[in-house]
């Protein structure tokens, strides 16, 4: 969700991959990708719509991914959840900025 | 970027095999990334593998009830070919034409993209694992004879026959809650058939060739009156005429089933609470009545039976079909209700 965040109306499944690959340093299943995001615009927190089909693509359509309300609702919940939970470790105090 | 295409059997197996809305999008990105200068093998790997993702998220079930379906095909022709001297081929040919049905369905529901359609036909998979674990455990019962009283059969089989009924109808009648259509629903129904007879018949065959002593000594009796010479062909034959008959029975059985849980929920649904307790009062004699006429034909001579198990099946069966709509239309009452009510 934080990729789709980053990029914005850009957000399809090769930019996306792209990102979590870049973020994560490993090779990112594109199948997997899509899967993950089914599950997310089942709960809400996704809205996809279908692009135009383009040449380089083979003629097939992108699907454009972007966040919803809720969504952005769940990402600001969820960060503040990590924020408390990474401040009850005095170890680590300082290291979430 | 590369002008060539990408490799092609990879992209036809993506374009066949995968499923879900987005089966077009991923296509899509490999076709790009590969132009974008991806090697071969990355795009081989990533199209096996989407396809391996797009099989273990299916919540519809369609991709393994393909394979279910090939692993009958497989089981049966093996058992075949153990004993094909002694059995004809005409059995074969029956249960492989109306497997071949089961096939085709699978791969309908496979390719499957709208969205009330997936909804209606997860129901029905859902349901079918549930319907199949209570045929399995019964068929295991009665193979491995763990009950062996007349009475533990009678209950083992009429129980596993009743709750048959009542899941078949339970799936027609959440697959028409969800979606609000009755072709959806009997198509739920039947898929909830289909998919749960697969798996019966993959288990059943594959015990049938793990333990061919013990399936040989399990249609003793049987197989002496049969005149037969070969106890092993007398066994497939035997597994060859319940899978025809199941075959045949349980989508007729799905298809009415499914089409009375809509038709129950249809009547129920929206109607005042009244209606619902009604119903939830009234069932259960319906139930009674045709639990007591099955019961009776079990004490008759075999040629005197049908019409008593036809009136308490039909009987039982509406009862059952009701189950899921009045429990459910009372739940969601219930729910409704503020607190302190």
């Amino acid at each position: 969700m934080l990729a789709l965040i980053r990029l914005g109306d850009a957000a399809y499944g090769v930019p996306i991959s792209k990102a979590i690959e870049e973020s994560t340093r490993r090779e990112v299943l594109v199948g997997s990708v899509y899967a993950a995001l089914e599950r997310l615009e089942e709960k809400g927190f996704v809205a996809s719509e279908v692009g135009e089909p383009t040449p380089e693509r083979g003629g097939r359509a992108k699907r454009y991914f972007r966040i919803t309300e809720k969504g952005l609702r769940q990402v600001r919940h969820t960060r503040s959840a990590l924020i408390k939970l990474w401040q009850g470790i005095p170890a680590l105090q300082g290291e979430t900025r | 970027m590369k002008s060539s295409q990408p490799p092609v059997l990879p992209t036809k197996l993506l374009q066949w095999l995968a499923s879900g809305p987005h089966g077009d999008a991923v296509a899509g990105d490999l076709t790009e990334q590969y132009q974008q200068g991806r090697s071969a093998a990355w795009y081989w790997r990533q199209a096996l593998l989407a396809i391996v993702v797009s099989f273990a998220k299916d919540r519809t079930l369609g991709g393994s009830a393909i394979l279910g379906f090939l692993l009958v095909i497989l089981l049966i022709v093996v058992s075949v070919l153990r004993h094909s001297a002694s059995l004809g081929a005409g059995l074969l040919i029956t249960d492989l034409a109306l497997l071949s049905g089961y096939g085709a369905f699978a791969i309908w529901v496979w390719r499957q993209r709208r969205p009330e359609s997936r909804d209606a036909l997860t129901v029905g998979a859902q349901t079918a694992l549930i319907l199949a674990v209570v045929l399995v455990t019964s068929h295991a019962i009665e193979w491995f004879a763990l009950f062996e009283s007349r009475t533990a059969q009678l209950v083992r089989g009429a129980g596993s026959v009743l709750l048959m009924l009542a899941l078949l109808g339970a799936a027609g009648s959440a697959a028409w809650q969800r979606t609000r259509s009755n072709m959806l629903a009997v198509i739920a129904g039947l898929w909830c058939g289909s998919l749960a007879t697969l798996i019966l018949l993959s288990f059943a065959l594959t015990l049938n060739l793990a333990f061919p002593a013990h399936a040989a000594s399990w249609l003793h009796e049987a197989f002496v009156a049969s005149g037969m010479t070969d106890a092993g062909a007398f066994v497939v034959r035997n597994s060859l005429e319940a899978a025809s008959e199941i075959l045949v029975r349980m989508p007729v059985a799905a298809l009415l089933l499914g089409f009375c849980g809509a038709l129950s929920n249809a009547l129920i649904t929206g109607r005042s609470r009244t209606v619902a307790v009604v119903a939830a009062w009234f069932t259960p004699f319906i139930f009674i009545a045709g639990a007591t006429a099955l019961w009776y034909a079990n004490s008759l001579e075999r040629a005197a039976r049908p019409p008593f198990v036809m009136a308490g099946i039909l009987a039982a069966g509406i009862a059952l079909c009701g189950a899921h709509p009045i429990w459910s239309s009372l739940s969601r009452r219930h729910r409704e209700l503020p607190h302190g009510a």
